[in-house]
């Protein structure tokens, strides 16, 4: 073995036993630095021979080469550890909880879900919306219905009146989305096909009712719509709200003033367990009051009634959440608990749609 | 209206079934509410004797009653003061349902000691109203026997809920008409007694002359020499049985023939009736005991029944206490009139009055009817309280004449799509008691007041000839696939809805009317938007607001242990009564910490809610439906229910107000269980107002050339709005500055100094760095000259 050949072998010990950067960079500086091991030995060429001086330079060469490329390497590796090393510490507890996005704790209301739905089946059947205001007149809440002062319909209806400020016309806020209709006849033109979704009233309040409700109200209005059509579009509406092919309606003779004949609508359902099923079993539970509009609602619309009929129906919106979602007390739905809310509410992004169905 | 199957029975020879007439009723719109089938309720239910008792070891008031029930003798544990030995009684065996309320029994130990089964008392069993200890029945019954054999209990007791069109079924007879004109049986009508009459006639007057004044028919006669008792078992039962008391004879006798023929009357003690008798308007001042005890002050538009000196009562609702029959009534004086139905009613409302009579006048009954129905009942006095009777006296200024129709039968198919032969439609009419022409003139019955015109010949027809027969009809939309059917302002409103909640925020519904003194913090509590008769003193302003409303509902959740929350509500806000006086609006707040990026305690820390959380929500919502800052500005004029420091009020350019929002001011949150709540209300009518609907958009303007950012730090005085800031920078060059941004603010005591970061675009060539200078100099003037401050140096 040569001398360099010797000595090269030591260094590169020296070089994989280094620690760390600093014992490096001295082992670099100890060989390779101006007064280094090796820059010293390659000074001492001079001294010889040039035959001598050739072969030893080269030898020297790679001997330089070799030490050199060696630190380069053992550096990237210190490098590497002690990255590594700093790394480690920097190490935090990832198990600390996160929030997540506020936005899931944003909910749709049942009541706007369900108009919602509504909308989209009546839409599809092509019926427009149309509203009204709240605070009604007692001429389109009850007159023009055809339900007069003296009538004891007035008296089924608790009506909540306002106060009167010397105007002859008596304001009531309004008992029922009907007054709808006759608002929306009488700056038109038939044929007629609307529903009218909106807060309705009445002076009551237990289990069952709240002062405060939700209606909505269908009409249609032409030459020829009859009572068929009334059950065909109640029995359509029925199956898509619920989804259910089996629904099953009954029509019950009953009464309406503003309406002639007037009937109320029950479909088939199930009471005999925990939780009430549309569809099947043997028990009816009434869900609409409809008819064909009275000639006179028609004459107080302006509207001819010997040559234009229709029929009107009236639903109780909130009632129909109850039912699809299995919602138990009304009084819930508008005391605003956030622990209901939360649990009855939709998320924003289920936006109901026919293709896609009504349920989530 | 209730009735019993018996009962009906007397009416209607049938064969039906039980389930069948129900069925029916129900068909034909005389919908059943209830119906309590005896037999099926009392078969479980057995004749118990008490062979001995004793005292409950661990309990004062309660026995241990040993007690023969047939086929064998069991212990019964019972509280009743009145079980003792030899006592027949009602026992109800384990499995039995008590049918006062509904309650399934189970084998129970009642203080450590087992009782099978219980005995009961006739409430509990729905046998009467007497709940003071169990039931006492003849000693001859057979223990073990069931009570609904023993006891005849095998009847069914109905209850129909009656539509205001219907009087004519407010009398058992007027229902078994309807249920035989549905096939269900044949009408029985019964035989008319001979009364005879002595030549007495008692006077009597009627002041009102006119058919549609309150009384346009009086009959009545004297019955002298009658016996008044109790009434005999069969009336007593009869009554009961649709819940009415028993009085005396006579009361019986006239309650019974209202509920039988829908015949109001009523028995005056002649002795109490000077002169004569008959029917006036009152006269302010005038005041009457009536029946129900209470005393009651007429004005001067009621009808009365009066002799010459005084009011004997209300005319149609009841009579006075005074003139009323007792026991001891000897001589009597029987009325039958006709009342009208809108003033019955307007004066049973203004006295708050409510009766059999009143409920039947006010719907009306059958004016042809007034003559037969006293006749009725003065043969069943005579019957049950002997008497002579005297001659009617009648005054008839109604004169009733049947109304006629001319029908169209082609309208049963026109208006339900039915094909009803006419022959069928002719039978039914017939059997309602309608006269058919050959030409279909058709004659109202006198007891049908509802018909009038053709559609309600319709609905008669296609009552009773079964609705459920109607076929559905397709009445499909022609419009296919189907056209949008919301306005521009419905697609918004859902679209803020849920704008709205992608913020984290929970919809509310709640009542559009407040309490008075929140309707006056929120610029509400006018007089004339309050209800009259409001449910409550809680519930009787119309809000002017949604905003006042949710936050009782924050506040109502805080003391629920959830103070840091979000909620919204999209409803009506009223400042009058006309339509244009609602108006939509959708309103928030946070409250607590309920912050978007975190809230309640949490490790990364979290803050109270501040006006820019508001504002956040309300400009997050308005870029959602397309108003960005270039359609709105910003003013410190939010109402006064907002901070005045805090708030502020989103216009259109044109001045229009698009939204408020703001800390709520504290002197509002003061008495509530919020330490801090910051909201806002946007205004959907206005928003409509400025959306752009294009539907198609130019294309963008995309550069290849990177934007430049240059800072500016300016002093200006602390008045001095970040709005004036930014639009003086905007404005100094439209083409090139693109978006100007706020990115530090330092307040000292008068001035505050404020830095902004300008986008400038390059468009189609690198800006040399003295055009750069030239932006940035106009900058530069245009602040300093908008705010009177400087650059900072």
């Amino acid at each position: 073995m040569t001398y360099s050949e010797t000595l090269e072998k030591e260094i590169l010990k020296k070089i994989s036993v280094a620690e760390n950067q600093d014992s490096l960079e001295k082992i670099r500086i100890a060989e390779l630095g101006k007064k280094g091991k090796i820059s010293l030995l390659m000074k001492d060429l001079s001294k010889l021979s040039p035959e001598d001086r050739k072969e030893q330079g080269s030898k020297l060469n790679i001997l330089k080469k070799n030490i050199s490329e060696a630190i380069s390497l053992k550096k990237i590796e210190l490098a590497n550890i002690e990255l590594e090393k700093q790394l480690l510490e920097e190490k935090i507890d990832v198990t600390l909880p996160v929030q997540v996005n506020q936005s899931k704790y944003g909910k749709i209301h049942p009541v706007s879900q369900v108009l919602d739905e509504i909308s989209e089946i009546f839409g599809s059947l092509g019926y427009k919306i149309s509203e009204g205001p709240d605070i009604e007149t007692e001429h389109y809440n009850f007159n023009a219905l055809n339900i007069p002062e003296s009538h004891p319909a007035r008296q089924m209806h608790d009506t909540f009146y306002l106060n009167n400020d010397n105007t002859k016309e008596k304001y009531v806020l309004r008992t029922h989305t009907s007054p709808v209709q006759v608002r929306t006849m009488e700056k038109g033109k038939p044929p007629f096909k609307f529903i009218s979704p909106g807060r309705t009233y009445r002076c009551d309040s237990d289990q069952t009712h709240t002062p405060m409700f939700h209606q909505i109200e269908g009409l249609v209005v032409d030459e020829k719509t009859h009572l068929g059509h009334l059950k065909w579009t109640l029995e359509t509406f029925f199956k898509s709200f619920f989804e259910l092919d089996n629904i099953e309606i009954q029509l019950r003779p009953s009464y309406f003033p503003f309406t002639e004949p007037s009937l109320e609508v029950d479909v088939l359902c199930d009471r005999s367990g925990p939780v009430l099923k549309i569809g099947e079993g043997s028990d009816w539970l009434e869900v609409a009051g409809a008819g064909m509009v009275h000639p006179k609602v028609l004459r107080s619309s302006n509207i001819d009634p010997s040559k234009y009929q229709g029929f009107a129906f009236g639903l109780g919106v909130d009632r129909l959440a109850q039912l699809k979602y299995g919602i138990p007390d009304l009084r819930t739905f508008f005391n605003g608990d956030i622990r209901w809310l939360s649990h009855y509410g939709f998320s924003f992004l289920d936006l109901p749609t026919l293709s896609r169905g009504l349920k989530k | 209206m209730k009735f019993t199957l018996s009962w009906l029975k007397e009416y209607l020879k049938t064969d039906k079934d039980i389930n069948t007439i129900l069925e029916t009723l129900t068909n034909i719109g005389l919908e059943v509410e209830e119906a309590f089938d005896q037999n099926s309720v009392y078969k479980d239910f057995k004749v118990a004797k008490i062979i001995s008792t004793k005292k409950h070891p661990n309990a004062d008031r309660l026995q241990l009653c040993l007690v023969d029930i047939g086929e064998e003798k069991i212990e019964v544990v019972c509280g009743a003061k009145n079980a003792r030995e030899g006592l027949t009684t009602i026992y109800a065996p384990v499995g039995s349902t008590i049918p006062d309320s509904g309650f399934k029994l189970k084998k129970a130990k009642i203080r450590g000691i087992e009782s099978s089964g219980m005995l009961c008392s006739k409430k509990e069993l729905r046998l009467g109203e007497d709940s003071e200890g169990i039931a006492e029945i003849s000693n001859n019954l057979k223990p073990g026997k069931s009570i609904a054999d023993e006891l005849n209990l095998n009847d069914t007791q109905i209850e129909i809920a009656i539509t205001p069109n219907r009087p004519d079924c407010l009398g058992v007879y007027g229902i078994a008409r309807d249920l035989a004109a549905a096939g269900v049986g044949e009408l029985v009508n019964r035989d008319k007694k001979e009364i005879s009459v002595s030549k007495e006639k008692f006077p009597i007057f009627l002041d009102y002359k006119n058919k549609d004044d309150a009384c346009s028919i009086f009959s009545g006669r004297i019955i002298r020499n009658v016996k008044n008792t109790k009434s005999p078992e069969w009336l007593v039962n009869k009554l009961e049985a649709i819940g009415l008391r028993s009085v005396n004879c006579l009361v019986d006798i006239t309650n019974y023939i209202n509920f039988d023929k829908g015949r109001p009357l009523h028995v005056y003690d002649l002795k109490k009736i000077s002169k004569k008798i008959g029917a006036r308007s009152s006269k302010k001042g005038e005041e009457i005991q009536a029946l129900d005890g209470k005393n009651y002050k007429l004005d001067n538009e009621m009808c009365v029944i009066a002799d010459d000196e005084k009011v004997l009562g209300i005319g149609g609702i009841m009579g006075g206490e005074d003139s009323g029959s007792s026991m001891s009534t000897t001589e009597i004086f029987l009325e039958s009139a006709y009342f009208d139905p809108v003033k019955t009613a307007i004066t049973g409302r203004k006295l708050n009055m409510m009766s059999d009579s009143r409920y039947r006048f006010e719907r009306g009954v059958d004016p042809e009817y007034v003559l037969e129905g006293l006749d009725y009942a003065t043969s069943l006095i005579i019957e049950l309280c002997g008497g002579s009777a005297g001659e009617i006296s009648f005054i008839d200024n109604r004169k009733f004449v049947n109304e006629k129709i001319n029908f169209k039968p082609e309208l049963v198919r026109e208006m339900t799509g039915l094909k009803i032969e006419n022959k069928i439609t002719n039978k039914i009419l017939n059997s309602l008691g309608f006269k058919v022409s050959k030409d279909w003139e058709i004659t109202i019955p006198s007891w049908r007041p509802d018909i009038s015109i053709n559609e309600d010949i319709v609905e008669e027809v296609v009552r009773i000839y079964g609705l459920n027969n109607i076929k559905s009809e397709p009445l499909l939309n022609k419009q296919q696939p189907s056209k949008p059917i919301l306005t521009d302002e419905q697609k918004n409103l859902r679209l803020i809805r849920r704008a709205i909640a992608s913020r984290g925020l929970l919809e509310t519904i709640s009542y559009s009317f407040i309490n008075e003194e929140d309707a006056k913090n929120y610029g509400g509590g006018k007089n004339s938007l309050k209800i009259i008769n409001p449910i409550s003193e809680e519930l009787s302003d119309m809000r002017p607001t949604p905003l006042a409303s949710i936050i009782n509902i924050a506040d109502e959740n805080s003391k629920r242990g959830y103070g840091d929350l979000g909620i919204f509500e999209l409803g009506p806000g009223f400042s009058g009564k006309s339509e244009d006086d609602q108006i939509l609006i959708a309103s928030g707040i946070r409250t607590g910490t309920y912050k978007l990026e975190r809230f309640g305690k949490d490790w990364q820390g979290s803050k109270k809610v501040d006006v820019f959380d508001a504002k956040r929500d309300v400009a997050s919502v308005l870029e959602e439906i397309g108003i960005n800052n270039q359609k709105i500005k910003i003013k410190n004029s939010a109402p006064k229910f907002y901070h005045p420091g805090r708030s502020g009020q989103i216009l259109s350019k044109k001045g229009e107000i698009i939204a408020n929002f703001g800390e709520i001011h504290p002197k509002i949150i003061k008495e509530k269980d919020l330490n801090v709540a910051v909201g806002f209300e946007i205004f959907l009518d206005c928003i409509n107002l400025l959306l752009d609907k294009k539907l198609i958009q130019t294309a963008p303007e995309i550069y290849n050339l990177q934007p430049v950012r240059r800072d500016f730090s300016f002093v200006v005085n602390n008045e001095v709005s970040a709005q004036t800031i930014i639009e003086a920078a905007m404005k100094s060059d439209n083409k090139l500055i693109q978006n100007v941004k706020i990115f530090d603010q330092f307040l000292n005591d008068k001035n505050k100094s404020i830095a902004i970061e300008i986008t400038i675009q390059q468009t189609d060539h690198t800006l040399t760095d003295s055009e750069l200078e030239d932006i940035s100099l106009k900058v530069i003037n245009s602040v300093e000259s908008a705010t009177k401050g400087k650059l900072r140096s």
